[in-house]
Formats: C-alpha cells, sequence, structure tokens
C-alpha cells in the first residue's frame, strides 16, 4: 500500500497504518536527526515531533504530494526542526552519548573497539564541524543515498547549490581526516602498536 | 554571521561537475553509526498518536472519519449504483417532459335559469252565523282571567292615612 494510502488511515484513526508508516520511515528520520543533532535526545525528540506533526496536518503533505515523496518529506520537516534546536540551543551539540558509546567499549573488548571507538569520534566531529547545510547535504547523500534532486527537495535549494554544497563538505572533511585516510590510517594503526 | 551560512571560501564550484563517488571517504564516514531507536521511542510516538484520537471530538471524528472497504464491494456497490441511476434516467425519458399543462382559464357566463318561486295567495272567507244553533247552546264559560304581574308598577310616591275612631286623619 502507498504512503499516501496508508497516511490518510493514519490521519482517520487507524493506528495500524500509521504504524507502517512509522515502521518504514522511522530509521531514515532518527539517523538524519541524530547526525545532524548528534544528540540522540534531540534526534528522538525530533522524531516524535516529525511523526506527530505528519498526522496532525496531514494536509502539509497532500500540498506536496505532486511533487515531494513522504521520504524527502519527513527528511525536510525533520532538518527544519533540528536546525530550530540547534539555533535555539547555539549550535552546541551535546557530546554525552560519545562519552557513552566510549565507555561501553571500553568495558567490552580491547584495542580494536578503542580504535573503531575513536574512528567514529573523529568522523563525528569532522562532520559536527561542518556548516549546517553542508552537513545536511553530506550526510543526505553519503549516509541515506538520497539523490541530489531528492536532497534539493528536503533544503528547498536547487540541484547546483546541492552539488556546490556537498563537493565543499567532502573538501573539508578530506582535511578534516586526512590522517584517518589510507596512509595516514596505517600510521594510527602503528602508533596504537607502539 | 547566520549560524546556517557556509564559510566556506570555496563557494562556486562548477555547477555542472559530476558527483563522482567517493568510496574512501564513504568508507570512513562509515565508522560513525548512529544508536539503535530504543523501544521506549517507538511507545511514546504510539501513545502520543493514541492520545491525539483519544482527545478528537466526536463531530470531527465523524466528519473526517473514513472506511475501508474491499475493492471488489466498492467495485460492486459502484456498478449497482450506475445500473439505478441508469434505468431511472431511462425511465424518466420514456415520459415526455414538456412543459407542465397549463389549466384551462375560467370563463364567467352569466346563464338565466327558471326558478318556480312560491306564492303565498291569503283568501278571507266569510261565514254567515246560524243564528237558531246559537239560541240553544248556552254561552261558553268563559276561562277566569289569568293574573299577570307584567304591568305591575310600584308607586311613586305612598301616602299613608290612618283611620282613628271613625274620623279620618292625616
Amino acid at each position: 500500500m502507498t504512503d499516501e494510502r496508508l497516511l490518510e488511515q493514519a490521519a482517520s484513526g487507524d493506528e495500524t497504518a500509521f504504524a507502517v508508516i512509522y515502521e518504514r520511515h522511522r530509521g531514515l528520520v532518527f539517523r538524519f536527526a541524530y547526525r545532524l543533532s548528534q544528540s540522540r535526545e534531540m534526534a528522538e525528540e525530533i522524531t516524535h515531533d516529525c511523526f506527530l506533526s505528519l498526522i496532525k496536518e496531514p494536509q502539509r503533505f497532500k500540498t506536496q504530494e505532486q511533487r515531494a515523496s513522504l521520504r524527502t518529506y519527513l527528511c525536510a520537516a525533520a532538518r527544519n526542526l533540528a536546525f530550530k534546536r540547534l539555533r535555539r540551543a547555539g549550535a552546541e551539540t551535546a557530546i554525552d552519548d560519545f562519552s557513552e558509546q566510549l565507555a561501553a567499549a571500553e568495558s567490552q573488548e580491547p584495542l580494536r573497539l578503542l580504535l573503531d571507538a575513536e574512528v567514529s569520534e573523529a568522523v563525528r566531529n569532522a562532520i559536527n564541524e561542518l556548516p549546517p547545510l553542508q552537513r545536511e547535504a553530506l550526510i543526505l547523500f553519503e549516509y541515506e543515498e538520497l539523490s541530489l534532486a531528492e536532497i534539493a527537495e528536503v533544503a528547498g535549494a536547487d540541484v547546483g547549490t546541492v552539488k556546490s554544497r556537498l563537493h565543499r563538505a567532502r573538501q573539508r572533511l578530506r582535511l578534516l581526516l586526512a590522517p584517518y585516510f589510507k596512509e595516514g590510517a596505517d600510521i594510527n594503526v602503528e602508533r596504537c602498536r607502539i | 554571521m547566520n549560524y546556517l551560512e557556509e564559510n566556506s571560501p570555496d563557494r562556486n564550484p562548477k555547477p555542472d561537475d559530476e558527483v563522482v563517488e567517493d568510496r574512501e571517504l564513504k568508507n570512513l564516514l562509515g565508522e560513525w553509526s548512529p544508536p539503535d531507536i530504543t523501544s521506549s521511542l517507538d511507545q511514546r510516538i504510539l501513545t502520543s498518536y493514541r492520545r491525539q484520537f483519544l482527545h478528537r471530538p466526536a463531530w470531527r471524528r465523524w466528519l473526517t472519519g473514513s472506511i475501508s472497504l474491499p475493492a471488489p464491494v466498492a467495485v460492486t456497490a459502484a456498478l449497482l449504483l450506475c445500473a439505478t441511476s441508469y434505468l431511472a434516467a431511462r425511465n424518466a425519458t420514456s415520459y415526455p417532459l414538456g412543459p407542465a399543462p397549463t389549466p384551462p382559464a375560467v370563463k364567467f357566463v352569466e346563464v338565466p335559469f327558471p326558478v318556480v318561486q312560491e306564492k303565498i295567495v291569503t283568501r278571507v272567507v266569510y261565514k254567515k252565523p246560524d243564528t237558531q244553533k246559537d239560541k240553544e247552546s248556552p254561552a261558553p264559560i268563559s276561562p277566569p282571567p289569568r293574573i299577570d304581574l307584567a304591568n305591575f308598577r310600584p308607586v311613586n310616591e305612598l301616602k299613608i292615612i290612618v283611620s282613628h275612631g271613625g274620623n279620618d286623619e292625616e
């Protein structure tokens, strides 16, 4: 059954239809919100608000139905919520989540997990260094594998602008993560072995 | 400076550039994975969804509610409706639907009509009295006069005269 039909049913009180929509898209919305905000708490809030606003005002999606899929509509809603919250928080993102991950890694396994955690932390920090619009383009393209046209819909920009943002985001990440690319990664591993 | 603004000096790369896949970067980015969604979030969202419909007023539920029908039932119902409409339309066209016949104009005409009128004729008959017979028969006894107070009227002024010792005194 299509997302549009399911949404109609969910908006009129069909809980099963809502559960199907939620199951289909919750991963995308949560991951995107988490990578943008870098906070589990905020990502959960955004996911919650995103789905509830979809049910409260399904007509907002219907008006854009001709040009947007539910996937891109939800991404756009999550993006707006995330940017609003980030602005309110003064662009500061919580780092508690990573500390928890690191603590878990240390208790479970030896060096490998610690290294993974370190790389993960580096990637996370590098992405966090990006300006929000570049970050958004990179996350949607590299992680969620949306097309440039879809990203343009989510961001409300044209494809050329999205391409440009993606290009700059990649350039910047290459600089920030230089020690972790192939030659740098080898050095890093060697250093850990010593 | 706007928080969302991009601060890279390279603001205008060629827009026609192909977005080539950067496998190395992608692999590295894959090192950072988001946490799993907790079941508490699922529960919270479902609870919020239910609460929203519990608090929705009945009239709104009635106006915005929808029912789902299996496709065969819906198709059958639609076909029945079409057939009924077609038959109704056909029956309607079998009777010419001209303008409604106007009632004939009423014209008043005076017609003389003979009416039998009753005539009362009074005839006075004089009868000669039979003198012989009147002599023989006694005079009929008249009934006593009837006392009737209909014409009784009290006097306006009453004078009382007291008689004393046979002499009249006022």
